[in-house]
């Protein structure tokens, strides 16, 4: 079944290069934003909007 | 005034300066005139649609010269504005800072005005380059490119000297629309003149199609979402009075969709004669555009948490509330669509005109709305009006927003569902293409009323803000402001932060290489191959290139804006095949510049009208087409019949096309005119003998016949496989 869908895709390893490059992309960020002491940062820069 | 002079205070020395708030209110003015021209116009639109004759059988008012100009007005001169005005009065905020410059700011707003007035006369006369959403020729496009540098000088310029060292999430979505949106017009609009308003792109056939809808889908992306979500982000949290729901998740939404977004330009190109690894690439990627964006709606949403008693009473905040879940309808419903089985149903209907308006009524309608009302009282200096009247108006214009996309839906479906309809016997059921229009003519009413509501709510508005700004005080100044040097910034809360984090989110460069470095990498992927694929560059033998009559008559069918309602892509499924002939081929679209496959069919494909028709249908059609297709809702177009051909600029035309790569000897170029006066001579000639009228030859619809008949007709003479 798997091969009968992954035939009908043409240079599907294109796609997941992309998939691949985008997963970095978001582990990174996730990774980035829950970094040691950035929930004081964040809470501040979203208060400080509203002054 | 623009200087800023210094204040001792016990915590420091303060900077007093104030914010230009001049070039805000100007450009709110401006976002409720072009509004209203929009609106106006997508009425007359939907009217023409619904009964021909509300074209007046005059070339400026033609549905095909309108549609671009209602387009164009609803992106660029009303979502522009109210984007600019949005951005201006934010982004001052923001980094504490009054715009880098006065004069930039003037620039860029009278230049931008220009711009549309330009779009406005120069699109209903016929001036357009054919392709959706950039049909503007070439000086304006070097304008627009001129205009977005001054924009992007007076941004970043206000970065540099800004008085915040974070830049906040808003201004981020900012930097990657004006560096997108750069991108994106640049590269789409390469052009080559072959008078002052006429060019033709570098790209063409399948390549063209490639470009054109990777900046087509992009401009929704990069001017319609990802400028509106700043706003959100800014306004939505002032108005609820409340911090943003997760500042985190702002970030990971912003990352993810920015990268994203570029990748599912080809979902507009599904079933089509573009390779498949770029249909299969264009579908994934935009079923992975469903996370991020529901990321931003659900962020956008969860921040009026504890605050939805005041949603009850506050009109601004019910337009955010309302434009936060029609994006999340589009956003949902565009990655339904992008499956290719989905697709086969609703390309080509009014399922996507309805899944448009959805966004744009919906999405960038309601939050420019709530912004507005809730910008003008600040900016004037003065309290709402009525606010009453702004309840009236979302609920007006909720009920429009809600009937047109229900409409349109309903029509798509019908349509979709009737055109691929084949009975037991393997036959068309609906062989009749107009069968499946006449069906559907009943909710085109329905959607004409529909703008209308929306309309009807937006004039509430207008008269609303216009007592709001006549009450306001006259003597009106710009809004004060104290703020310590960058230097001083950092407080003790953001010292406990490691230097190092602190800084990166506050680099303006960094972000703006990082924006375009992910970008560039989808775009990259799906362009550069086609550049590489001899197969789109070089056409079989059997491709002949057009004459220069025929060419001349392709112009007149961009001229006339007839790919807003014909396709010329035969998709190879049997409902397609059956009705219109063989499937088509990337090669037949090798010498076509711009590319003309449509993304919308009120009428039949055209890809193999070539030979279907005699040249006195095709006569007796342009000039009424009811005469042949009885409930047809095609315009009539007797200026073909007066208008002369203009032979002599073909040699011109022709000289462009060699240059680009079009295999024209340079005998054909220099004979060019002879040519099509002679070939005009015989095509006129058996009309006559056919029974039409004599000395027509001349005329413009005989070069328009020329080029209808040149369609498909190489592929029927063999040699393509």
């Amino acid at each position: 079944m798997l091969s009968q869908v992954a035939s009908k895709f043409p240079m599907i390893w294109l796609t997941c290069l992309g998939m691949l490059i985008f997963l970095g992309v978001f582990l990174g960020v996730v990774a980035w934003v829950f970094r040691r002491g950035s929930t004081e940062l964040y809470q501040h820069i979203a208060e400080g909007v509203l002054s | 005034m623009s200087t800023a002079s210094a204040v001792s205070t016990p915590t420091g020395e303060l900077e007093k300066f104030n914010y230009n708030d001049g070039i805000v209110k100007k450009f709110v003015v401006m976002t409720l005139v072009w509004a209203a021209v929009a609106l106006l116009l997508g009425v007359l639109v939907a009217l023409q649609l619904s009964d021909w004759r509300m074209n007046f059988d005059l070339p400026w008012l033609t549905y095909g010269r309108l549609r671009p100009l209602h387009t164009n007005a609803a992106i660029f001169a009303f979502a522009g504005n109210a984007i600019f005005a949005g951005i201006y009065y934010s982004t001052q905020r923001l980094l504490k800072a009054r715009m880098f410059s006065d004069k930039l700011s003037n620039v860029h707003f009278w230049g931008w005005q220009a711009i549309i007035v330009a779009a406005a006369i120069t699109l209903p006369l016929g001036f357009t380059v054919g392709k959706e959403y950039a049909e503007l020729e070439w000086p304006i496009d070097i304008a627009i490119a001129g205009i977005w540098v001054v924009f992007a000088i007076n941004f970043f310029g206000t970065i540099i000297k800004r008085r915040e060292k974070h830049l906040y999430v808003a201004i981020w979505f900012y930097i990657a629309t004006i560096v997108t949106v750069a991108l994106l017009h640049i590269v789409n609009s390469i052009n080559l003149p072959v008078t002052l308003w006429k060019s033709y792109p570098v790209f063409a056939g399948a390549q063209d199609a490639m470009v054109q809808w990777w900046y087509g889908h992009n401009a929704v992306a990069f001017f319609l979402t990802t400028p509106f979500l700043g706003l959100m982000y800014y306004y939505l949290p002032k108005a609820a009075n409340r911090p943003v729901y997760s500042y985190r998740l702002s970030i990971v939404h912003f990352w993810s969709l920015v990268f994203i977004y570029i990748w599912a330009g080809p979902h507009h190109l599904l079933y089509t004669a573009l390779p498949d690894w770029a249909q299969t690439l264009g579908m994934i990627f935009s079923v992975m555009l469903l996370a991020p964006s529901w990321g931003g709606m659900i962020n956008g949403l969860l921040t009026l948490r504890g605050a939805w008693d005041k949603v009850r009473v506050d009109p601004i905040l019910k337009m955010f509330v309302a434009a936060l879940t029609f994006y999340g309808m589009a956003t949902f419903e565009g990655p339904l669509l992008s499956i290719k089985s989905v697709n086969l149903l609703g390309h080509y209907t009014d399922w996507i005109i309805g899944h448009v308006h959805g966004g744009t009524l919906g999405w960038n309608g309601f939050m420019s709305f709530a912004m507005i009302y809730w910008l003008v009282p600040k900016l004037w200096r003065t309290k709402l009006h009525s606010v009453q009247l702004a309840n009236w108006h979302f609920w007006t214009g909720l009920l429009g927003t809600l009937t047109y996309y229900i409409s349109m839906v309903s029509a798509g479906i019908t349509q979709g569902l009737m055109l691929r309809a084949i009975d037991a016997s393997g036959r068309l059921q609906y062989p009749d293409f107009i069968e499946t229009v006449t069906k559907i003519v009943p909710l085109y009413w329905v959607r004409a009323l529909a703008g209308g509501l929306y309309l009807a709510g937006f004039l509430m508005m207008a008269y609303n803000i216009w007592m709001t700004v006549k009450t306001a005080p006259a003597e009106q100044k710009d809004e004060e402001a104290l703020a310590p040097k960058l230097v001083a910034a950092p407080s003790a809360l953001t010292a406990t932060v490691d230097k190092f984090h602190r800084q990166l989110e506050g680099l303006g460069g960094a972000f703006t290489a990082l924006t375009v470095v992910s970008v560039a990498i989808g775009g990259a992927i799906e362009i550069i191959p086609t550049w590489f694929v001899g197969g789109f560059l070089q056409a079989p033998p059997s491709v002949v290139p057009y004459t220069a009559l025929q060419l001349h008559g392709r112009d007149i069918y961009v001229r006339e804006g007839c790919y807003t309602c014909h396709s010329q892509m035969v998709r190879p499924i049997p409902a397609e095949t059956l009705r219109y002939g063989a499937y088509s081929r990337a090669e037949e679209s090798a010498y076509d510049r711009p590319f003309q496959w449509g993304s919308k069919r009120t009428g039949p494909d055209l890809a193999r009208v070539g030979g279907k028709y005699p040249d006195l249908w095709h006569l007796r059609h342009m000039l009424n087409p009811r005469d042949v297709v009885a409930g047809s809702l095609m315009p009539s177009y007797p200026w073909l019949f007066e208008d002369k051909t203009d032979f002599q600029v073909m040699g011109k035309k022709l000289a462009v096309m060699k240059q680009l790569g079009v295999p024209y000897t340079d005998d054909q170029v220099a004979k060019a005119s002879i040519d099509a006066q002679e070939e005009a001579e015989r095509l006129a000639a058996g009309l006559t003998e056919q029974g039409a009228p004599p000395k027509v030859a001349d005329k413009e619809v005989i070069a328009l016949i020329a080029y209808l008949q040149k369609l498909g007709a190489d592929f029927k003479k063999g040699g393509i496989q």
